[in-house]
């Protein structure tokens, strides 16, 4: 489960923080590909319902209705009409982006597998959704995009060479046909609704919708493209006079040049190849998941709190075994656990201030277990001997690797931020282990595990249990999610944080006492 | 009035940052309407005509049929009894055509079916610059190895982006030409 470290996958993460500080982290497009996919499909769902209500299915209706819709209605039809071109544009793009940007962060292995092989076949539903669309208008485009379709099906040996027949002349084509065509241009997008469906259910509280903000200003956007440059048809359908020039639509159809160039059979087999390549992708790529979660009974009360915040449910809750007076357990699912340490973080009982020679919570990473985290701590912290503030980062695998040590500044890194249980804040300040505490990781909105970050912010806010003590001062406690390439980010917190920590200690010096 | 400077500058670095945003869902949005219809693909020159070959035909059998003796039929159980006994097997089609006196095509199919008893079924398409032209267009589809059991010569005056579809049916008279 760690990221990919090649210069791409840098340069994609650069992207990603450049457009991190023109939007706000929350609101960044490049951060929420998966949501914009369902943001988008959802317009081209109402769109298409619309422009539904006005089609006719005939061979000479189908391109006269969708016209009237276009110039007649243009304020409505039209524009909506552009919605569902754009729309599914704009779902291919993403689509393709969400597909690199997950290979490139490597999340595809282990048990993001299924997500990732579930993926796979929404790729080829979305093609054919979108492409029985340009079809159904029955313009040149359309005649060109059957002809050449038809033309590669049949390079299958499964239909015998006898599809393309159908469009040899106009009198071959009947009403039947557009009707058929409408049937597959809606059962192909509701395939696509079920597998996508699919593809989220290993997915705890999955991320489905846009902010609003982001959601009206990419409506917004489509929008005045729709009234500025609507979608057009390319003239009637005529099979019998042949398609020398059109304007194809790239993100869809982009790959048909080739169709016409290259014979079928490598085509196909290029296809297959490509997707069989990304079926088996999650067998590829690394899987570097060590160890997984384990429940200690004797602690565990049954609280659920690490069942809530397990991004990737991991976690269910049982029937008490042990006979203890509670009435349900914590059970670790080992297959999909990625020992993130969420679950530690969630659990009441792993604080640190328990005076027990064996400090173990109700459940526990054992790569990691959280008294081996107490340990470093307490190690981490005695190497702060400046009279400056002093700080404790606490940084996950994904937070910059560098300098951030020195002799005012220690670091306990984590697998992920969201395995530090809020008492261990209050536990560094209380005792004076050190003046502030910064937790430090994975870029806003884009962690390794989904939602440490969020779990984290929730329980520092105290929002969320376990809540940070209401004596922590906040003023203490700082968090920068600026991902592994934002070391200046990271610097830059740190300086500030620290001149923040100065001005307290001075504020505190003045109030005291002569 | 350091904090009057310091409130100021972040509303300009807001503002700024505003516009990068509209920039950026701009380029978006135009990127979408420029790619989803150009740039346009050519795929032949305006003057370009098109002949599509396209024949879906039964051929011969590979082997003759026999007659079956009336003895032999009468061994038979009743629902199965045919004077012929047939091979399933069928011939390939082989095709040529030839335009203005040069090689244009040849090509060869097998019967369809596993049993290779379907029709055989040949698809291609030929652009041509548009004009007059004469097509001659030659199909076997029996046992022979030379020669052929069809032939038609055809005058056509294509013109720019017609298409010409080249059609085989043996119950209206063999090669049809629209």
């Amino acid at each position: 489960m760690s990221p990919a470290h090649g210069p791409i996958a840098r340069a994609a993460e650069a992207l990603e923080a450049g457009f991190d500080r023109v939007f706000e982290p929350r609101t960044n497009p490049l951060r929420m590909l998966g949501a914009l996919a369902w943001f988008f499909f959802w317009i081209v769902v109402v769109s298409g319902i619309y422009l539904y209500v006005f089609f006719d299915s005939g061979v000479e209706q189908a391109y006269a209705s969708v016209e009237r819709l276009t110039h007649a209605q243009w304020y409505a039809g039209g524009i909506m009409r552009s919605l569902h071109r754009y729309a599914s544009d704009a779902m291919v793009l993403v689509v393709v982006a969400h597909v690199l940007r997950e290979l490139l962060h490597g999340r595809c292995s282990g048990v993001r597998a299924f997500t990732w092989v579930t993926g796979v076949p929404l790729l080829w539903l979305l093609f054919a959704a979108g492409i029985t669309g340009y079809w159904v208008v029955w313009d040149r485009l359309a005649q060109f995009v059957a002809i050449a379709t038809t033309e590669w099906l049949d390079t299958l040996p499964l239909f015998g060479g006898t599809i393309a027949r159908n469009f040899l002349h106009s009198d071959a084509l009947s009403g039947r046909f557009f009707t058929l065509l409408v049937f597959v241009h809606i059962a192909v997008p509701l395939a696509l609704l079920f597998g996508m469906w699919v593809h989220i259910q290993r997915l705890a509280q999955p991320r489905v919708n846009p902010p609003r903000r982001v959601a009206l200003s990419l409506l917004a956007a489509l929008g005045v493209a729709s009234l500025v440059r609507p979608a057009l048809s390319q003239g009637p359908a005529d099979l019998d006079t042949a398609v020398s020039a059109i304007g194809l639509d790239w993100f869809y159809l982009g790959f048909y040049p080739l169709v016409e160039r290259y014979p079928g059979e490598w085509l196909w087999l290029a296809a297959f190849g490509t997707t069989v390549l990304l079926l088996v992708v999650p067998w590829l790529v690394p899987n570097r998941q060590a160890g997984i979660a384990e429940v200690n009974l004797e602690n565990c009360n049954g609280c659920g709190r690490c069942f809530d915040d397990c991004p990737y449910g991991a976690i269910a809750m049982v029937p008490r075994s042990d006979g203890a007076a509670f009435e349900r357990e914590a059970a670790v699912l080992d297959a999909r656990c990625v020992n993130c340490g969420i679950c530690v973080g969630a659990c009441p009982t792993a604080t640190p201030f328990r005076r027990r020679s064996a400090f173990s919570p109700g459940i526990d990473l054992r790569s990691l277990p959280l008294e081996d985290v107490r340990e470093r701590l307490l190690a981490a912290c005695a190497t702060l001997t400046s009279g400056r503030p002093r700080i404790l980062a606490v940084t996950c695998d994904h937070a910059p690797r560098g300098d951030l040590p020195d002799e005012s500044t220690a670091e306990l890194r984590l697998n992920c931020v969201g395995m530090l249980p809020p008492s261990f804040v209050d536990f560094v300040l209380s005792r004076g282990h050190a003046d502030g505490v910064l937790l430090a990781g994975c870029a806003a909105d884009a962690c390794e595990y989904r939602l440490g970050i969020r779990w984290t912010e929730e329980r520092l806010a105290r929002t969320r249990d376990p809540r940070l003590r209401a004596r922590v001062p906040a003023a203490r406690v700082e968090t920068c999610w600026a991902g592994a390439a934002g070391a200046a980010r990271l610097r830059t917190a740190l300086h500030a944080f620290r001149e923040r920590l100065a001005a307290l200690a001075g504020a505190a010096d003045d109030a005291a006492p002569n | 009035m350091p904090r009057r400077t310091e409130r100021r500058g972040r509303t300009g670095a807001s503002a700024v940052r505003g516009l990068l945003q509209v920039a950026a869902y701009a380029v978006f949005a135009l990127a979408l309407v420029h790619f989803s219809s150009a740039p346009a693909y050519r795929r032949y020159d305006p003057g370009t005509a098109l002949v599509r070959l396209s024949i879906a035909h039964a051929t011969a059998r590979r082997e003759p049929c026999r007659e079956r003796s009336a003895a032999e039929i009468a061994a038979m159980p009743p629902n199965m009894r045919r004077p012929s006994d047939c091979a399933r097997e069928r011939v390939d089609l082989h095709l040529e055509l030839d335009v203005d006196g040069l090689p244009a095509y040849a090509g060869r199919a097998a019967p369809s079916g596993l049993a290779r008893d379907g029709e055989a079924v040949l698809y291609t398409t030929l652009p041509l610059p548009a004009g007059p032209r004469v097509l001659d267009v030659r199909l076997r589809d029996t046992p022979r190895t030379a020669g052929f059991d069809h032939r038609v010569r055809y005058e056509a005056a294509l013109g720019p982006g017609e298409i010409l579809v080249v059609e085989f049916d043996t119950a209206n008279g063999g090669f049809r030409f629209r």
